[in-house]
């Protein structure tokens, strides 16, 4: 009998352990299942409208706090997570690590090229949003926000999106992994008209 | 945006733009290249040129030498523009206000200076080193953490600045527990140790623990009771994020 109660204690308590070990491994499953570290390949200078084409893939994928890979299934394979935890495992990019891959920046913030990251590379470059906002790193200057153009960005102390299309009345279509809740689209933003936002430009676009 | 090498670096690299090489960098520079140490030990000097203080405790369960570095608490009225605070304020573009006292620390080959925003919504500060810079900025990197419930979920990894070597440094905001009054961590040869100040999290530096590839870093670190008993020992793992 005693034998039995233990055996079942044991099977209860490995259930249970089982059960929260699943639970908790599910924020790690995307990165861990899907993504690489591929080396970029260094590319020709593109044009706004073939970064444009990157950016639309991760278009209703998630957003993952310093993460930086992606399907394309339009669905957000790892919902829900925590905010702002790194740790979380899940698809997407976030604001500047999106940014990044979109305009195929280097890692080296001295190098101004332009490298084809992989769908599923998991990278984030070395820039946060503070830094677009004054333009660190050798591609990227500060522009007039009056001026910006497609796939210039606004950025402010702890957010970026990049502009897909103008409105006419004066809001954008800003192309962005916006957070946890929403993943990464299109919505229409007031950014430019933001003061806490600066305009952004990655430079050398060949058209 | 151009880049500005150090003195001492006689190559540039590929890739990179034109240098302009500014005054201060260059006075930082040579005050680190000519800091640091008797004899490749143990550093003598901070980044400014100063001597490190006195560490006033011995520290439970640390074996090598100590470098305590040097902290100043600045009340918002005392921020005046030629103020260390003031200049990250103004070149670092921040858009938003700060509240209470900033807190400006100078170590063995770092600088930062640490806010909380006016809304209590977030932390946001400045990180400065002896390497590049672009142009003849003060600054090479600037951090924002959002606080929730009064703490950081993300130690805020900033990977902007370098050693005078060229070497990529790493950057994270350390929150300590109450009872912390030393944050320590394990740099080559050494520890530096920064004192608990204005109720901020302490931004610290590391000159080694920094990967390129995936772009990450790993902060060995301690804490300390005022009177030097070991609180707790644990690496901080950090990626670049928001």
């Amino acid at each position: 009998m005693s034998v039995t109660r233990t055996f079942l204690i044991a099977f209860v308590a490995a259930s249970c352990l089982s059960a929260a070990g699943t639970a908790s491994a599910y924020h790690t499953q995307f990165i861990a299942s899907n993504c690489n570290y591929a080396a970029p390949t260094p590319a020709p200078a593109i044009t706004r409208d073939g970064s444009a084409t990157v950016a639309l893939r991760a278009r209703y994928e998630g957003y993952q706090w310093g993460g930086g890979c992606w399907n394309d299934n339009n669905v957000d394979d790892s919902p829900g997570d925590e905010t702002e935890n790194p740790n979380t495992g899940g698809e997407g990019g976030d604001c500047s690590g999106f940014t990044f891959k979109v305009w195929r920046e280097s890692e080296t913030e001295s190098n101004a090229g332009f490298y084809q990251w992989g769908m599923f590379r998991r990278v984030h470059g070395p820039y946060v949003a503070a830094e677009f906002k004054i333009g660190d790193g050798a591609p990227n200057i500060t522009y007039a926000k009056s001026a910006l153009i497609k796939m210039d960005a606004l950025a402010s102390q702890n957010h970026i999106g990049m502009i897909y299309a103008k409105n006419a009345d004066g809001t954008d279509q800003i192309i962005e992994a916006k957070g946890e809740a929403y993943g990464t689209s299109i919505w229409t933003r007031t950014y430019r008209g933001d003061s806490s936002y600066g305009g952004v430009r990655r430079t050398g676009w060949s058209g | 945006m151009a880049f500005v090498e150090p003195a001492g670096v006689d190559e540039i690299r590929a890739g990179r733009r034109r240098l302009r090489l500014s005054l201060p960098v260059l006075l930082a520079t040579l005050v680190a290249a000519g800091c640091s140490s008797d004899g490749g030990g143990l550093p003598t000097t901070l980044m400014d040129g100063s001597s490190p203080p006195a560490l006033p405790v011995e520290l439970e369960g640390v074996d090598q030498p100590t470098v305590l570095t040097r902290v100043r608490v600045v009340h918002g009225a005392k921020r005046t523009p030629e103020t260390t605070s003031a200049s990250c304020v103004r070149e670092r573009d921040w858009g938003i206000s700060a509240a209470g006292p900033s807190v400006e620390r100078v170590g063995v080959s770092s600088e930062s200076v640490t806010f909380v925003q006016e809304s209590r919504r977030g932390v946001f500060g400045c990180d400065n080193s002896p390497g590049a810079r672009e142009e003849d900025r003060r600054w090479c990197g600037g951090a924002y953490g959002t606080l929730y419930s009064g703490h950081l979920r993300d130690p805020r990894l900033g990977l902007l600045c370098s050693t005078s070597e060229g070497e990529r440094m790493g950057f994270v905001w350390v929150e300590p527990l109450s009872e912390t009054h030393y944050v320590s961590v394990a740099q080559p040869g050494f520890i530096e140790v920064y004192e608990v100040a204005g109720q901020l999290p302490v931004r610290v530096a590391t000159t080694s623990g920094v990967t390129s590839d995936p772009l990450a870093a790993t902060f060995d670190l301690l804490e300390h009771g005022a009177n030097g008993h070991l609180v707790r020992r644990y690496e901080l793992d950090a990626v670049p994020a928001g």
